[in-house]
């Protein structure tokens, strides 16, 4: 594996501005009990898989948003 | 052997994304005429050759040197993409690839400020906040692009 990355650079902002207004939601308890619990956590999949501009997902479905290939 | 570096464009007659690359790599190739080679393969006829580069999909542009293989673009690229790789193939862009592209830097770099600041206005929440450290120190170290060698 080498052509690491199969989000497109719009959609690795998006992700981490979503991550990280989910993690507020959560952390900043503006969102409270379970709910609140969940986002606490699950806000940093979008955030991690934005930085790392790779996502699992997509790999598993070959579906990529970005063009560019380079590797073997 | 021969150590002159070879960049190997698959192609296939029927395919269109390889007529439009068609003078973007051909003019790569020209600018590059003194220290790379550029082999053309078609693939409807030379269907041995196609298997031994282990090609899967056309349009394919591969980097050789010698018999090592130094990176390889398969279906359609952009410009730059085609250039990084005859830079990559003449050892010019090898220090550049081991840097971090702009768009990764930004996209980290984005993410460190939202989880530091939500780190901030959460408490402050002290492991954001080593996130948020952590995710921006990695924009010193990480590569943005990876080139592997077959």
């Amino acid at each position: 594996m080498s052509a690491f990355t199969n989000q497109a650079g719009w959609e690795r902002i998006g992700r981490v501005v979503l991550g990280a207004a989910l993690l507020y939601l959560g952390w900043g308890e503006v969102v409270s009990g379970g709910l609140g619990t969940f986002l606490k956590f699950f806000g940093f999949i979008p955030l991690i898989t934005g930085t790392a501009g790779w996502c699992p997902i997509y790999a598993a479905l070959r579906f990529r948003t970005n063009r560019q290939t380079v590797g073997v | 052997m021969n150590e002159t570096p070879t960049i190997i464009d698959i192609w296939a007659p029927w395919c269109r994304p390889c007529r439009a690359m068609e003078p973007i790599v051909d003019g790569a190739a020209a600018r590059h005429a003194d220290r790379v080679v550029l082999e053309k393969v078609n693939a409807d006829e030379n269907s041995a050759r196609v298997r031994e580069l282990r090609v899967r999909a056309v349009p394919t542009l591969i980097a050789m040197s010698g018999d090592r293989e130094l990176g390889r673009l398969t279906g359609a690229q952009s410009e730059e993409a085609i250039n990084d790789l005859f830079a990559l193939a003449t050892g010019h862009r090898r220090a550049e690839a081991e840097r971090m592209s702009k768009t990764d830097r930004a996209v980290r770099l984005t993410a460190a400020a939202a989880v530091l600041m939500v780190g901030l206005l959460s408490g402050p929440a002290i492991h954001l906040l080593v996130v948020g450290a952590v995710i921006g120190a990695s924009t010193l170290t990480r590569p943005g692009r990876t080139w592997d060698s077959g």
